[in-house]
């Protein structure tokens, strides 16, 4: 065996190499659809951003991934189940606890319904749950509000992963969400807008920008990363300069029913009756079309 | 024979004392001692959550957020204790409940890991039960737990909405607690005991009510109703917690948001109560569990101040 032909294994050779790393390192394997994934702080949040668009694309045949960014800490208020809430007062009416006021429940507890009722929501979309576990910065104690960096906070010390603001500083956090990234290869993923209208939103959304970069730098092939347009990005002064303008729009009128469906298993939240809750917003939201504006487009790679 | 209106004096005197007496008599309890504080070390808690006491009068303590048992003498000494956060035989991921049989074997509810584990007195593993799911002998959070005369095990399987009975090897035995079998949807129920006559006692914590239902989950009984601040009357509850049972029958409550433990008679029908912090206020230091000693004290656990209450009952006037 020559020289030459000894350089031609070694290349061939390292080119399969490179290519199995590659490979390797996309996730591998046959994607068997394609995948929408949600990224949403909270428990609702998936139905709030993008709910009409995620049952759209899983009726098309799309993999659609749910995820809850946090442990779901706070927020709770057991008293809202349905026929238990006037909407129009936000008091309750025929109490079935006879307690005069919403409180709050314990810290653990909330975690504890709030990811049962998710896990219900998403089996409506016909997605598969993720839960991210990253810390909310408050949570109840008794009926008292406990925030995060307070002695208390800090004594609880509750479950799940860094505060989500705190995890877009490090690395091995930003990993973490790359990972998801890498296992589900989404060719549509939609998310908060970074620094958005709460502090957990707009983390979030920061933090999915920070993996969806990652992820491209990688050659994960991921595809194009949506924002809603909310917070300081629909802000009237923020729209003048033309940016901030939704550049997707979809359709969802035929899907507004599951929308809906797995919204309303967020009882804790909505009273179990989502139509009731969001038709006090004024003025009410269209809902037939959700927009989103295109932040990083990988899709042509 | 003609009584003088002295005489007469003296014998209603008399009887409106005795009478007075009676009244007064009732049962009272006495904090006798207190112990734990907020700590990782062995004798101090994070956030206890159930107590179960044995027939020497120990007392085992879910010391949940260090994920751990910890075995108490009468007099609050501490004598081992056992578990750390995980997944394995003999850990936990916040613990729950906890209850004793009648061969001193302890149960513990692992509500995060969905599982009940058995140990030995001595915290030895001996055997576990459960995971996530809705099929028989799963769980969705486990809280509460107790063990019957026959060592037949109770577990509320909270977000299951049921009760599931198992064997002493933890073995499946039935389930029951639906809301069309008990005729009314229990709601974020916590503990569960067992009462003199075998019967079992669930404090519907969100229904502000306790439940007495047979072994085999028919209803027996259903009282109390919402109650809270100064004007509460005994027998209501705002979220009642932890229940026990003691030698007699009687019935011990915590009514955390009133702050104090009512005792009922086993018939339901309130026959005394204490505020266990001293004071009626909206305070995070509350009543969360209660057990019933062989002594006839009564130990308390405050999740929030970290701490074990033991009292003692009187029946001084």
């Amino acid at each position: 065996m020559n020289t030459t032909r000894l350089m031609r294994l070694f290349l061939y050779a390292l080119v399969l190499t490179l290519l199995s790393v590659n490979f390797i390192i996309a996730g591998g394997g046959d994607k068997p659809r394609k995948c929408i994934l949600v990224f949403g702080a909270h428990a609702d949040d998936v139905e709030g951003m993008a709910g009409g668009t995620l049952a759209k694309y899983i009726a098309e045949g799309y993999q659609g991934i749910y995820v809850c960014v946090t442990n779901n800490l706070a927020g709770n208020q057991i008293e809202k189940v349905p026929g238990n809430w006037d909407f129009g007062s936000g008091k309750l009416t025929a109490a079935i606890t006879l307690s005069p006021k919403m409180y709050q429940v314990d810290a653990l507890e909330t975690m504890q319904i709030q990811r049962e009722e998710a896990l219900q929501a998403a089996k409506v979309f016909g997605a598969e749950p993720v839960f991210l576990d990253f810390c909310e910065p408050e949570f109840w104690m008794g009926r008292k509000l406990i925030v995060y960096g307070s002695e208390e906070f800090i004594k609880f010390d509750p479950p799940g992963r860094k505060q989500i603001s705190l995890a877009t500083r490090y690395s091995e956090d930003v990993n973490f969400v790359v990972a998801l990234l890498r296992k589900y290869q989404p060719e549509i993923t939609i998310m908060h807008t970074p620094g958005g209208e709460k502090l957990d939103h707009g983390e979030s959304g920061y933090m999915m920008y920070l993996a969806f970069k990652r992820a491209i730098s990688q050659g994960i092939p991921v595809g194009k990363l949506w924002t809603v347009s909310r917070g300081w990005l629909a802000d009237s002064v923020a729209q003048q300069s033309g940016r901030g303008k939704p550049d997707v729009r979809i359709d969802v009128r035929n899907h507004l029913k599951t929308e809906f469906a797995a919204w309303s298993k967020h009882i804790s939240q909505n009273g179990g009756e989502i139509e009731k809750h969001i038709g006090l917003r004024r003025p009410a939201r269209d809902r037939s079309f959700e927009e989103f504006i295109t932040i990083l487009d990988n899709s042509k790679q | 024979m003609k009584k003088s209106p002295v005489f007469r004096l003296i014998f209603a005197a008399s009887v409106l004392l005795v009478c007075t007496w009676t009244l007064n008599a009732q049962q009272n309890y006495v904090l006798l001692k207190q112990w734990g504080e907020f700590g990782d070390k062995p004798g101090q808690m994070k956030y206890p959550t159930m107590i179960a006491v044995d027939k020497s009068s120990n007392a085992y303590v879910v010391d949940q957020h260090n994920q751990r048992i910890q075995k108490f003498d009468s007099e609050g000494n501490f004598i081992l204790m056992w578990g750390k956060l995980g997944t394995e035989p003999g850990e936990f991921t916040y613990p729950y409940g906890i209850a004793i049989d009648s061969k001193g074997n302890v149960y513990v509810v692992d509500m995060n890991n969905n599982r009940v584990q058995k140990f030995s007195p001595k915290g030895d593993y001996i055997a576990s039960t459960g995971s996530y799911g809705t099929e028989d002998g799963k769980f969705k959070y486990p809280y509460g737990i107790a063990v019957d005369e026959k060592d037949i095990v109770y577990v509320i399987d909270a977000f299951n909405y049921r009760i599931q009975k198992f064997s002493s090897d933890l073995k499946f035995l039935s389930k029951w607690g639906s809301e069309e079998s008990i005729g009314f949807k229990a709601y974020m129920p916590h503990e569960i005991a067992i009462a003199k006559d075998g019967n079992v006692i669930l404090s519907d914590r969100q229904n502000h009510r306790i439940s007495i239902f047979t072994k085999d989950g028919a209803l027996v009984k259903r009282f109390g109703d919402y109650g809270e601040g100064k004007e509460t009357k005994v027998g209501q509850f705002s979220e009642p917690h932890g229940v026990a049972v003691n030698s007699k029958g009687d019935i011990y409550v915590c009514d955390r948001y009133n702050f104090r433990i009512q005792v009922l008679n086993s018939n339901g029908e309130p026959q005394t109560q204490w505020l266990t912090s001293g004071v009626l206020d909206d305070s995070k230091q509350f009543p969360i569990a209660v057990a019933a000693g062989p002594d006839g004290c009564v130990y308390v656990v405050d999740h929030y101040a970290h701490c074990i209450q033991k009292y003692k009952p009187t029946n001084t006037p």
